[in-house]
């Protein structure tokens, strides 16, 4: 049966949500509940609706095992984050687990959830994935800088910039190029769907707006330069792993550039056998940074969130697939340095989401340029004083 | 755990049992032939999914995969089902809400089509890509050494459209509205002639008009499907038959390395990887939406075992399709293409197909020999005046139906016969205010009414009569004959004697193919006899309905 399911969204605000403190009694009530339910030798189902990247974290046998001997059995189902947050019926769930702070506020606000219910395990930066001889062309241009540990930045506003004004890849210099006519573009997935795609548009639509979080109102010259930023992609894939999955094995002349999760590369890294060695991972400056929340819809929920949060397995599983831990970030250096990943340790240069009502009303007008066929007929007729990159950004409003 | 069936958009509750392996039967894998209707006998039950069985509703293209797909049984307990249908026809079916009920998972060569339209997109679960091909060009070795393509030349689009235009390079290709290659194919030479540099925008399909009509004047051959197309180079290879052999074809780089591999060509074709890019087909398995968590358990029991490396390197070596398995693609050793981009609007390809119809490649030129003897009565000449219908545009609103209407600047001759053939009548579609013409069709079809006999050789003589008075060139127009009866020929010449006129026809005629209808009690064997001697090709309208078949011989002329 297809059921045409309305698009609405959740949105993304910015607004950190205290989860790590955990009362000394909730966490001894659970201990011995959990006790009893050992003594039961028998599991409690707790059921969720997750982000599918974090599919394949609740598939490892290892976290099913860990989640075992303390009591639960979990069963997930899987969904974009903008649908958890507005689209689904969460009354047969304990909890929800969108990947990003908006959509569980949203959620939260929706599900008229406590907000001591919300609970942020781990996150995963948002990064740019290309290949050595892109990464050469990239940093002859100016885009692309190493720094002295040997991890790569790339530098958002002057990618805005050459991409604002058309540059092709035959036209940057280096080997990579050729004959290849593309504009110099990221690789996205749906911004009308995806979270991936809406924490790109998190960054660039602040450059864009001159350094400044998008609000409510709307600049239609904005829109046409962030909607170009995806429509100029054409049809864009349905989810995050597709076009990393065709980024890897079909190499750069199919995907130069690759807007990702640091956790897909950390995870494909370590695990897939025959990752490629010229794959680069180049931090984008600024960034932003895909929170992972469960949002807990009853006590049930609100164990798993726990745990998750807590349970040094949980975590340290969480950083085998290449999630980094909200609290105590050593296991993951730790984990990084073990494996030889060029990963940084932290991320210094971050955006901060703007409000749930600023971001959707900022994919609807996407949205609207998707189905009226594209974005205006051709560059020219566009201001281009509007439409350049703003001033080079002042790093240090970013830092810190 | 009871099965919940879930009907949300991207929702997919999560197996903890593996059922699908405890509970499946012997059940050959049932795959019918392109030219089956989807409800034919073969075809899986209607109903909802099945543990251990999944329904699928694929492009012609993934034929070659039903050896893996049955060892898919054996292996890990998933008996597929597979029905074949055109591009757009399927997204039709899906975007309509024919596969409830029907299918459970859809496999075309790509989902870009589908993803234009809320409905489809919103149809489809999840998806997997399995395996990817590049849509480019195989050009004959001699040829390829006097344009100086050999040995890893850089070539462009551009150079292959001045090659084209300039009369140096014959190609086929397959209709833009009935198969993913040749679909993907006029997107991707449209992107590059455009040179934007950015997904293809509505205004740049008339800018890049004129160039797209250079390079298509190369186009010498249309098909319904790759796998057909393919056959026919071959053939048209070889010595013997009707047709002019053709320097070259664009399809997807697995289909020429096959063709290459299979030593059936006097000469190999050289693959060009345009150096401006192509656009590639990644086949996404893909569930559609309602499925139960048994469907689902299957589903993605199937991914995994096509993903798993041994079998993608089995695909790799049989099919040469590009692997998509990290592992695996290590492994692989194929050129480096560059990815041109995908329109993101629908109003922007449509536009471009019509375009392609109407105004860029060459017309067609399409004779009907109609059977009007008394066996047509009742249900067969309605279901006639429906198939014409369609063509005269009663099915515009339909994705499929909109590009097989008769198209702008096409000659259409309506030729009926009984004991004898009766006066043809030839109309050309005008490119402005096309309705009248094709309003004046559709009567004449209605107005046919029936008599005694069948003449069907004779007829088929008179349609190459009518022919043989015009003048324009096999190389000016897309010319063919489609032959319709519905009983065994009982007067007039005999298939023998219609064969003997044929040898001594002058080349022009003798490349003109007739696509034979089966129907009714038409003779079989010599519908595919005279198919084959001019070139065509049999369409089965037996199981499923001459709309269906006269719509399918669209995308062959």
């Amino acid at each position: 049966m297809v059921v045409k399911v309305a698009e609405r969204r959740s949105g993304l605000r910015l607004r950190r949500i205290v989860a790590v403190a955990v009362t000394v009694v909730l966490f001894l009530s659970i201990g011995i509940f959990v006790g009893w339910g050992l003594l039961q030798t028998r599991t409690t189902m707790v059921t969720g609706v997750i982000g599918s990247e974090k599919e394949p974290f609740f598939d490892d046998p290892r976290v099913r095992d860990r989640f075992a001997e303390l009591g639960y059995t979990i069963e997930v189902s899987t969904a974009g984050s903008r649908t958890i947050a507005t689209d689904i019926d969460l009354s047969e769930d304990d909890f929800a687990f969108p990947s990003s702070t908006p959509s569980a506020e949203e959620l939260q606000k929706n599900e008229e959830v406590q907000e001591d219910r919300l609970y942020e395990p781990f996150f995963s930066p948002m990064v740019i994935l290309s290949r050595t001889p892109v990464v050469e062309s990239l940093a002859e241009a100016g885009l692309a800088t190493q720094e002295n540990n040997g991890s790569w930045t790339f530098d958002m506003s002057a990618y805005l910039e050459l991409a604002g004004k058309g540059r092709r890849w035959r036209d940057m210099p280096g080997d990579f190029g050729g004959s290849n006519p593309n504009v110099v573009l990221v690789r996205t997935t749906d911004p009308r769907s995806s979270n991936s795609a809406a924490m790109y548009l998190v960054v660039t639509s602040y450059l864009l707006n001159g350094e400044s979080i998008i609000d409510t109102q709307i600049d239609p010259k904005l829109v046409d330069r962030v909607s170009g930023l995806f429509l100029d992609q054409g049809n864009p894939p349905e989810t995050s792993q597709q076009p990393f999955k065709q980024f890897v094995s079909l190499g750069a002349s199919h995907t130069p550039l690759l807007w990702a999760y640091e956790a897909q590369y950390i995870s494909a890294k370590v695990n897939e056998a025959n990752f490629p060695d010229d794959i680069v991972l180049l931090y984008p400056s600024p960034t932003t940074f895909s929170t992972h929340t469960v949002v807990a819809l009853n006590e049930k929920g609100a164990e798993v969130g726990r745990y998750l949060t807590d349970d040094s397995e949980l975590q340290r599983l969480a950083v085998e697939h290449g999630l980094r831990p909200n609290g105590d970030g050593t296991a993951f250096t730790d984990f990084t340095e073990e494996k030889g990943l060029n990963v940084r340790p932290s991320i210094d240069s971050i955006v901060y989401t703007p409000t749930y009502n600023a971001l959707d009303g900022m994919l609807n007008a996407i949205e609207k340029r998707y189905s009226d066929g594209g974005v205006p007929p051709a560059s020219e007729d566009i201001d281009n004083a509007a439409v350049s990159p703003p001033h080079s950004p002042d790093r240090d409003d970013l830092e810190g | 755990m009871p099965a919940q069936l879930k009907t949300h958009r991207g929702r997919s509750r999560k197996r903890h049992i593996a059922i699908a392996a405890a509970t499946a039967l012997a059940v050959t894998l049932a795959g019918t032939s392109c030219e089956d209707d989807q409800n034919g006998p073969e075809s899986a039950p209607t109903g909802p999914g099945k543990a251990g069985e999944l329904r699928i509703l694929a492009g012609s293209e993934i034929a070659d995969l039903e050896p893996l797909l049955e060892r898919a049984e054996e292996e890990i307990g998933v008996t597929v089902h597979l029905d074949y249908t055109g591009t757009l026809d399927g997204v039709q079916q899906v975007v309509e809400g024919q596969t409830e009920e029907r299918y459970d998972a859809v496999w075309f060569a790509s989902n870009r089509y589908l993803n234009l339209y809320p409905d489809g997109e919103a149809a489809v679960r999840t998806e997997e890509p399995i395996m990817a091909s590049p849509v480019v060009m195989g050009v004959s070795e001699s040829l390829a050494i006097d344009l100086g393509w050999d040995e890893g030349a850089e070539v462009s689009w551009s150079e292959i459209a001045s090659a084209a235009a300039e009369g140096q390079l014959s190609y086929g290709m397959t209709s833009p509205a009935a198969s993913n290659s040749g679909f993907s194919a006029l997107i991707g030479v449209a992107s590059a002639l455009t040179d934007s540099g950015t997904a293809l925008r509505a205004a740049d399909v008339e800018r890049v008009t004129p160039e797209l009509r250079a390079f298509f004047t190369g186009q010498q051959l249309t098909a319904g499907s790759s796998g057909w197309l393919s056959e026919e180079y071959v053939r048209r290879a070889g010595t013997d038959g009707p047709g002019a052999e053709l320097d070259g074809m664009i399809n997807y780089e697995s289909v020429l390395l096959s063709v290459n591999e299979s030593g059936k060509l006097p000469e190999p074709l050289t693959v060009i990887y345009p150096s401006d890019g192509a656009v590639t087909a990644d086949y996404p398995l893909s569930l559609l939406a309602g499925t139960t968590d048994e469907v689902t358990a299957g589903y993605r029991d199937l991914v995994d075992y096509l993903s798993s490396p041994e079998v993608q390197r089995e695909i790799m070596a049989d099919t040469h399709r590009r692997p998509l398995s990290t592992e695996v693609s290590a492994e692989a050793d194929f050129p480096a293409v560059t990815e041109l981009p995908f329109p993101a609007g629908s109003n922007v390809v449509n536009e471009l197909i019509s375009s392609y119809f109407d105004e860029i490649r060459k017309p067609a030129r399409t004779v009907y020999v109609l059977d009007a003897s008394y066996s047509m009565e009742g249900e067969r000449i309605a279901g006639l005046r429906k198939a014409m219908t369609t063509l005269t545009g009663g099915d515009a609103d339909s994705i499929s139906g909109q590009f097989q209407r008769f198209y702008a600047r096409e000659e259409v001759t309506l030729l009926a016969f009984d004991g004898a053939p009766r006066a043809p009548e030839t109309f050309t579609v005008p490119k402005e205010t096309p309705d009248p013409v094709l309003t004046d069709i559709k009567e004449t079809v209605d107005g046919i009414g029936l008599g005694p006999a069948t003449a069907g050789y004779d007829a088929l003589v008179a349609a190459y009569d009518v022919l043989a008075e015009e003048s324009a060139s096999n190389t000016e127009q897309f010319t063919s004959i489609v032959l319709l009866t519905d009983g065994e020929v009982n007067t007039g010449r005999s298939l023998a004697d219609f064969r003997a006129e044929h040898a001594d026809f002058d080349e022009r005629l003798r490349d003109v193919p007739v696509f034979t209808v089966l129907f009714g009690d038409g003779n079989t064997a010599e519908m595919e006899e005279l198919a084959e001697v001019t070139g065509g090709q049999t369409f089965d309208a037996r199981e499923s309905s001459l709309d269906a078949a006269f719509r399918e011989i669209r995308g062959y002329q």
